[in-house]
């Protein structure tokens, strides 16, 4: 759990923070690099995916915190983008792209990674289907 | 060796990976680069730099200083609480400068917009779906048209436009730097290019061609080919048979009209012409020039059914569609304590953001005050030191056509084929391949049709115009010497530009006391040799080609009148007898009834003040019902056999005062009747002829909204009751006046019956009737309304567009003129910034609605909010 945390947090951290540089597919990114930590340790993507939405959210809430107009400035992005004119729907699409970004980063990584083998194998005498390296040893997710 | 499960995952594996690939390679390509009409996602809903950042333009201004380089010494910009800004400079190069960088602050986008519209680049930031518009602005030539005035442009007039492009271009080098654009920018990934010169003068243009370029000659030549030559001469004549109040009653002078070369406003580029730089050459004569007239052709009637589809598809307003505008000044004895009051409340289609910006302007030598138009340097309607002034459409015929002889790219003008002038473009356009566009241009000006007849369209908004010089002139006017004078140089579109100061009158009972009123209708009426007809297509050979416009002296014009009254409310401004010609009753001239409630009103007036006049520009009461309504009720109080929903309906209608407010049952019976009374009176003559409404319903179809039609009717209700008309085509149908009201008096009851339930008593006219105020963009949910509204098309305070009205009072001032000072307060329906997230977005709006008006910001006054230093 306290992994997953601190993968949420980092994640949430980078993302917040390149967002501010214009660096819109650091989700992508990130999802890349929690598709390599899966391989190990499963429920990164999870954790990185809440990771983006969260530091795009950030960057959001903090423009409400400064008493600026998020809420009219949703609903004007949402009409201008041509969706329902409401302030929740300009919200929820721009997390969802991070989100998503997230997802198919961490789906890149993991459909041509190894696949990490069960104990409970067809066959556990077989050699590990990779693209070299060495088998990697059963994740355990602590 | 591979196991039989492994065979069987790796198709899975392969799937996979070739999904993952294409769905990750997908997903980042829209997102960075877009598809099609999709904007590039990623950078445009990026929460720390995309549109999102919008919001801090969104913020309430604060007071600081500001770099914008370019200025020569400090300029002030200060706001007061609702926004209206006065910007205090030291030169009139940084006050224009300073004038382009705070339109670009709060207006950019729009002024983009606009540019792009006259520029016919429109489908760049919208698609396929705006092609039609850039390929007839390309066309028209508002492009070809700037760049011409550019090149004439000399003087002040030129310093400012020099001046005040630096000042956008500041502001967008800033947005540039900041990455704070405005959201529409964000989204669609495209940017603004530098502001030039040409871009303001464009933007003049396309404000232009919404006040002065009509389709009229060709509906004309529609409907006389489907009702025929009678009908459409008596139905749609010169002079129209109702009192008009024209405010230059005559006596007129006949003078010599004013010579202009042939391709006047051909809009053929700087540097070539279209009578000198032809090729002549042999051929046989075409047979068709010989006519003069060539309106009753098939192939006229089909380029022009052709040219309307395509303009029916252009956004909305682009096109003249609504003669409703007010201006009235009064003096002398009129006016409580003397001087001069002037109300000016121009009638143009109503968004968010607005068409004005409100400012007032202060450097040595130029104070003034009003609205302006974001794009363009200058105050166009409000007062300065001395001087205040409104204007409002003339309405006269300034589109002429021309069905030109065409062989292969020449054309045949007086005795021999000429080569047609050709500009090439390339289009734009977002989402799919850029489009070519060929553009042949004739003397006369450019084929505007595409199938049958080709015609070019000789309009007097592709005339070069100095109007920017003409505005800075009258911005400086002290009198109305100066004031004339200033106007020399405009050219289009023609104005009733409405006048009144606070010097001594010199002459009449009045004289000695201070408040001069009049109008001078300022412009080009072009004219053309008698025997031909401007109200139709003409032919292009020659015999009909502009012969000169009406000179200066004798334009239409009226300086303090005996009656201490003048009105112009874009009803015909000179009575039958005026010696030129300047267009019929389809020519969008109003009907009239507004400027005869306004003579009415303020003749009969005395002791006017300020809110006198705010309260008639406020007004609802509907000039016609006051004249039709007791006709109809004599009409029903003698019909037997009436229902007794028609009977309740009769009882309200006979308690009405007149007025289309938004509680008023009489009114929405009134105004349903009269419509359907058109219907019941017209509609047999067009379902005859076979009238092709759907080319253009806004000038076809029979509705209020068509004037000449509004003024047939009044007129035989009135004083024609057994005209052929009530029988309709067949003679059967309604005996005279009395029978087809009843007639369409049943109709409408019925209507209302159905469509809102109910005894008549419950049917208020705000349950028909609402205005809205789109966003320029076009945005769902960025407008205004719609909300249950008053008024009519014939109501002081209009509201035009159909019963969910979008035309209407764009802005509305009454200034007035005392002997020591002049002053205005005024209001517009919208806000100073078009930021949809800015506190000053629609804050104005109430004010406007509730008929309340603000204090117009004093040249040289410091707002009492907010305070920018610009240092350059």
């Amino acid at each position: 759990m306290a992994r997953r945390l601190a993968i949420f947090a980092v994640v949430t951290l980078v993302v917040a923070v390149t967002a501010a540089a214009g660096l819109w597919f650091a989700p992508f990114v990130a999802g890349v690099a929690a598709g390599l930590l899966s391989l190990r340790r499963p429920k990164a993507v999870p954790a990185a995916v809440a990771g983006s939405v969260a530091g795009w959210a950030l960057p959001l809430w903090i423009l409400a915190l400064r008493g600026l107009p998020a809420g009219a400035t949703a609903r004007a992005i949402a009409a201008l983008a041509g969706i329902p004119p409401y302030a929740a729907v300009a919200i929820v699409v721009t997390l969802l792209l991070a989100a998503l970004q997230t997802l198919a980063g961490a789906w890149l990584i993991r459909a041509f990674a190894p696949r990490r083998r069960s104990a409970t194998t067809d066959n556990p005498a077989a050699q590990p289907d990779q693209v070299g390296g060495a088998a990697p040893s059963p994740a355990v997710d602590r | 060796m591979r196991t039989p499960g492994r065979w069987r995952r790796r198709p899975a594996r392969v799937l996979s990976a070739v999904g993952a690939v294409v769905v990750s390679a997908i997903l980042l390509g829209v997102l960075g680069f877009g598809y099609g009409t999709i904007p590039a996602l990623g950078p445009a809903l990026d929460p720390g730099r995309g549109a999102w950042t919008s919001a801090y333009d969104g913020t309430p201004v604060t007071t600081q200083a500001l770099h914008v380089p370019g200025l020569t010494k400090p300029v002030t910009v200060s706001f007061t609480t609702a926004g209206l800004a006065s910007i205090n400079a030291q030169d009139e190069h940084d006050l224009f400068l300073a004038l382009g960088y705070v339109h670009a602050k709060y207006r950019l986008s729009e002024m983009d917009e606009e540019r792009r519209l006259g520029e016919g680049e429109l489908a760049q930031l919208g698609g396929p779906s705006d092609l039609a518009s850039d390929e007839f602005e390309l066309r028209l030539g508002l492009l070809r048209t700037a760049q011409n005035e550019w090149a004439q442009t000399t003087g002040t007039a030129r310093q400012a436009l020099i001046a005040y492009a630096q000042g956008v271009n500041d502001d967008i080098a800033q947005v540039r730097a900041d990455g704070d654009w405005p959201a529409v920018f964000t989204l669609t990934s495209t940017y603004p290019k530098p502001w030039t010169p040409v871009d303001s003068l464009v933007i003049q243009g396309v404000l232009t061609q919404e006040l002065d370029y009509t389709t009229g000659p060709l509906d004309y030549a529609i409907l006389q080919r489907s009702l025929g030559a009678a009908n459409a001469s008596d139905w749609f004549p010169t002079v129209p048979a109702n009192t008009l109040s024209p405010y230059d009653p005559g006596p007129y002078v006949n003078e010599p009209l004013t010579p202009v070369s042939a391709d006047l406003a051909s809009s053929v580029p700087a540097g070539q012409s279209a009578t000198t730089a032809t090729t002549a050459s042999t051929g046989p004569t075409p047979t068709a020039t010989a006519a003069k007239s060539a309106a009753a052709t098939k192939a006229v009637t089909e380029a022009a059914g052709q040219l309307l589809d395509q303009l029916g598809q252009l956004p909305a307003d682009q096109i003249h569609e609504y003669p409703d505008s007010n201006a009235w000044a009064v003096n002398g004895s009129a006016v409580s304590g003397g001087g001069a009051l002037l109300g000016g409340d121009p009638h143009l289609p109503q968004t968010l953001p607005s068409i004005w910006y409100e400012v007032a302007l202060s450097a040595p030598g130029y104070q003034v005050t009003g609205v302006s138009l974001p794009g363009v340097p200058g105050v166009l309607l409000g007062h300065n030191a001395n001087i205040a002034w409104s204007l409002t459409d003339t309405q006269d015929s300034a589109s002429l056509y021309y069905a030109e002889d065409v062989r292969g790219d020449e054309y045949y003008w007086r005795g021999a084929w000429r080569k047609m002038t050709v500009e090439h473009y390339t289009i734009p356009v977002r989402g799919a391949a850029a489009v070519h566009l060929t553009v042949d241009i004739t003397v006369h000006g450019p084929i505007m049709t595409q199938v049958g007849q080709k015609m070019a369209v000789d309009w007097m908004g592709n005339v070069p115009s100095d109007d920017l010089g003409a505005l800075i002139g009258i911005n400086q006017a002290t009198d109305w010497t100066q004031f004339k004078a200033a106007l020399a140089g405009w050219r289009a579109p023609t104005q009733n530009f409405t006048y009144a100061d606070r010097d001594s009158v010199t002459t009449g009972a009045t004289a000695g006391q201070t408040g001069n009123i009049g109008v001078y209708a300022a412009g080009y009426y072009p004219q053309v040799p008698s025997g031909c007809q401007p109200w139709l297509p003409m032919s292009g050979s020659g015999g009909c080609d502009i012969s000169g416009v009406i000179p200066y002296t004798a334009i239409p014009q009226v300086y303090d009148p005996p009656s201490h009254v003048v009105a112009t409310d874009n009803q015909r401004p000179v009575a039958a007898d005026y010696p030129y010609y300047v267009g019929t009753s389809f020519d969008f001239y109003d009907p009239g009834y507004r400027a005869a409630h306004a003579y009415q009103t303020l003749g009969s007036a005395s002791q006017l003040s300020a809110s006198d006049i705010a309260g008639l520009q406020n007004n609802l009461t509907d000039p016609l019902a006051a004249q039709i309504v007791p006709k109809l009720l004599t009409a029903l109080n003698s019909s037997a056999g009436l229902t007794s929903t028609e009977r309740s309906a009769l009882t309200a209608l006979s308690s009405w005062n007149d007025e289309m407010s938004v509680d008023s049952t009489g009114a929405a019976i009134w105004w349903t009747f009269w419509t359907d009374y058109l219907s019941e009176v017209f509609e047999p003559w067009w379902k005859a002829g076979h009238v092709p409404v759907g080319k253009d319903s806004a000038d076809l179809a029979v509705n209020p909204s068509d004037a000449s039609l509004d003024e047939d009717l009044q007129a035989w209700s009135l004083t024609a009751p057994d005209n052929r008309a009530f029988a309709g085509p067949s003679g059967h149908g309604p005996a005279d006046a009395s029978a087809a009201m009843v007639a369409a008096f049943g109709r409408a009851v019925s209507g209302l019956s159905k469509s809102l339930g109910g005894a008549p008593s419950s049917w208020t006219w705000g349950r028909l009737h609402s205005r809205e105020f789109p966003a320029v963009s076009g945005a769902d949910g960025l407008g205004y309304g719609p909300r249950a509204a008053g008024g009519d098309p014939f109501t002081e305070d209009a509201a035009d567009g159909g019963l969910t009205a979008t035309a209407g009072p764009s802005w509305r001032m009454v200034a007035t003129l005392a002997p020591a000072a002049v002053s205005a307060e005024g209001v517009y329906p919208g806000g100073q910034s078009e930021n949809p997230a800015s506190p000053w977005y629609a804050n104005l709006i109430p004010l406007w609605w509730d008929g309340q008006y603000l204090q117009v910001p004093a040249p040289g006054s410091v707002g009492d909010d907010v305070k920018w230093t610009l240092n350059g």
